[in-house]
């Protein structure tokens, strides 16, 4: 039977049902007990039953809304409403299949909540000071986590740099054994192996031409050694038809993580070949009117370049297990080595460099000097072509050289004019380390322009917001009469001309007059309406006093609010001696009252009706 | 108006004596009773239906005291006046 919709006669044949009643008097009393609830409820008046509950009836307000098709605003009249309160037995009653549950104070978590609520309302007010803040503090952290780098770059660049005395100290000792090369073979052997770092120098002198103040390099060298090095990339590159930049590029990303053990031995092996015979001819040719000299003899270096290429590439293999052994010895020296020497070095080496370009200066100077860019391309180029010469392992393990070198010539310029290029091939066992920082350093540089580009839009944005504000605020005041004169003034102060001014002034007056004046008429009329006495002429009704009426129900039912009993009370002065005590049977007059005077909806005249009530039921 | 009032009320209008319309108004309430206590709902044509409603199970927290409270669910009677009481209580004059 549960969840059944029973109706009335439902209900009478269940009532009959093991009663003594017959059918038609419980029809007739259901009938006749609504009925008589019905009219007791239109009385206005409260029917309590006992074993149900209570019958009453409620007014609801009238309140606005808004039709949804239409967005039309729509006034609900106030109504009456039969309501139903359950006797706490019936409530109690239905209830019980839940009657076992209480309420439960949920004390773990009211313990917690309310603190968290209340940290988290501390907690924003802070955080929203903070965040204007914060990119300053972002910022300052990555200041310092710079400086820690650079005192790190710092602290590495000197034992590079002694480093490349262990090496002079191990290629003098080695020198004798490699000697069954030629003096062309040997130049040969350092156009590969020197480009690349020549190359980078290039790059590094022709990136950071500020920088290059060091006594060993003068302008002039600093300038030739860059036509040197592209000379020297032009050279190779058209010699043996190399692709471009782009693919050398590609490989150095792929392959710099690649074979560092190898760059290491292949390029020791070859300065332990190369080095001994190479400086005496580069000292030679660190004068640069020598140069021209030698370009009769790099020409015909050239022209055997590619014959003996395969003859190096064999001995290098060779001589990659020697260097292995070597290397592992030189780690541990290198550290404890001064920087004398490399100096001497670095200007040697680069002139053999000079040397070997030179052959195309004349086409390239112009070429260089205009675009750097082109250079640092072209210095992959060389760097591949110089490996494309090598067996394929090799070729691999220069170019993350040339990359890392190429990259630290960006981040530490000082640094890199100061380091020779044979410290350079000794370095690479940092190559992993060298190789990362540059990156490392990038992404945080990148990360505090970021802060900073940031920063500044947030207090850009800001400014705009706030003059946003202000402008609205402006507006704001703009529709009082306020605004007029405070717009007045601003434009007093804004505009020096004085008919603006004036124009103005007449405005903002004229703003002021309107407004006075409405005020002023709105004003006297309400104050009339409550102050004038008022005369109850025109009657809607009247009303008879039965037993349960009330002035307040009448006031009700014709003003819309009970709380203008009041002026029922004044209109029937005479009929009415005590307002709480309306004798039965008497007619009321109710009278006609002006719509402003009796506004359910406005408070003035509530508040207003409540201030006569006081007074008369003194 | 109370129990006695009203029942003196029917009974002026059926002709009844009082305690037979007292029966019939104790009879009535105790299958209204049983009838709701089932969970039926049941209308009255031209005055309203009555029916229970369950209350979800709710958490209130006390605004000043912060303490969360779970309110547990519960059935209650819930009463809808008809549309035809509707307009006999608010006719216009």
């Amino acid at each position: 039977m549960s969840n059944a919709k029973l109706s009335a006669s439902e209900i009478v044949e269940l009532m009959v049902k093991d009663r003594m009643i017959t059918k038609k008097s419980a029809e007739e009393f259901v009938k006749v007990f609504f009925s008589v609830i019905e009219d007791a409820l239109k009385d206005g008046e409260t029917v309590k039953i006992k074993g149900l509950g209570t019958f009453k009836s409620q007014w609801n307000e009238a309140r606005k809304s808004v039709n949804v098709n239409t967005g039309e605003e729509i006034v609900i009249d106030g109504y009456y409403k039969a309501v139903f309160i359950p006797e706490n037995d019936l409530r109690e009653l239905i209830n019980e299949p839940f009657s076992h549950l209480e309420p439960v104070e949920l004390n773990p978590l009211s313990d917690n909540l309310p603190e968290q609520m209340q940290d988290d309302a501390e907690e924003d007010e802070p955080e929203n000071f903070s965040e204007p803040l914060e990119p300053l503090r972002v910022f300052g952290e990555q200041a310092e986590e710079i400086k820690e780098l650079l005192s790190e770059i710092n602290s590495f660049s000197t034992p590079k740099v002694r480093s490349n005395d262990t090496v002079t100290e191990n290629e003098s000792s080695q020198l004798p054994d490699p000697d069954e090369k030629t003096e062309e073979e040997i130049t040969l052997e350092n156009t590969p192996m020197d480009k690349p770092e020549s190359v980078s120098e290039v790059a590094e002198i022709i990136s950071a031409p500020e920088t290059l103040h060091t006594p060993e390099h003068t302008g002039n060298k600093e300038t030739e050694f860059n036509f040197d090095g592209f000379d020297i990339v032009r050279e190779i590159s058209t010699r043996f038809g190399l692709p471009a930049g782009a693919a050398a590029v590609a490989l150095i990303n792929e392959e710099s993580d690649q074979l560092p053990a190898e760059a290491e031995s292949e390029t020791e092996s070859n300065i332990s070949e190369v080095l001994p015979e190479e400086i005496p001819e580069n000292t030679v040719a660190a004068e640069k009117h020598e140069i021209d000299d030698r370009e009769s003899e790099d020409d015909n270096n050239d022209d055997e370049k590619q014959e003996k290429f395969e003859e190096i590439d064999n001995e290098d293999e060779t001589d990659e297990d020697e260097a292995d052994d070597e290397t592992d010895e030189e780690s541990d020296e290198e550290s404890d080595e001064d920087e004398t020497d490399e100096d001497e070095q670095l200007i040697p080496e680069d002139d053999t460099e000079a040397e070997d370009g030179d052959d195309n200066d004349e086409d390239t100077d112009e070429t260089v000097v205009e675009l750097p860019e082109v250079v640092t391309q072209t210095d992959e180029e060389a760097a591949e072509t110089i490996e494309a010469d090598n067996t394929a392992a090799k070729e691999k393990s220069v170019e993350p050289l040339v990359a890392v070198k190429n990259a630290r010539t960006v981040t530490d310029k000082k640094k890199i004019v100061s380091t020779s290029s044979s410290h350079k091939r000794r370095r690479h066992y940092h190559v992993e380390e060298k190789k990362k920082r540059p990156v490392w350093l990038y992404t945080l540089l990148g990360i505090a322009a970021l802060g900073l580009v940031f920063f500044g839009a947030f207090y850009f944005v800001k400014n705009i917001l706030d003059k946003q504000k202000d402008a609205m605020y402006m507006e704001y005041l703009a529709d009082s009469t306020v605004r007029a004169l405070n717009t007045k003034e601003v434009l007093d102060s804004m505009t020096p001309a004085g008919d603006t001014i004036a124009t103005t002034d007449t405005v903002a007056v004229k703003a002021t007059d309107e407004s006075v004046q409405t005020v002023i008429s709105e004003a006297p009329a309400a104050g009339n309406i409550f102050d004038a006495p008022r005369t109850y002429t025109e009657l809607i009704t009247t009303e008879k006093m039965v037993a349960g009426s009330q002035l307040t129900k009448f006031a009700r039912k014709y003003y819309g609010h009970p709380h203008f009993w009041v002026y029922i009370y004044e209109a029937n002065r005479e009929a009415i001696k005590d307002p709480n005590n309306v004798p039965l049977g008497i007619n009321i007059k109710i009278p006609k009252l002006d719509a402003r005077l009796a506004d359910p909806a406005s408070r003035e005249c509530l508040n207003y009706a409540l201030k006569l009530q006081s007074e008369y039921l003194k | 108006m109370n129990n006695k009032e009203l029942i003196s009320n029917v009974a002026s209008k059926m002709n009844l004596p009082k305690n037979e319309v007292k029966y019939l108004l104790e009879a009535f309430t105790e299958t209204f009773r049983n009838q709701l206590k089932e969970d039926n709902s049941i209308g009255f044509q031209g005055f309203g239906s009555f029916e229970i409603r369950k209350k979800e199970e709710r958490l209130s927290v006390h605004p000043l005291t912060k303490v969360r409270t779970m309110i547990p669910p519960k059935l209650v009677v819930s009463f809808k006046q008809s549309s035809v009481l509707k307009d006999k209580l608010n006719v216009k004059f």
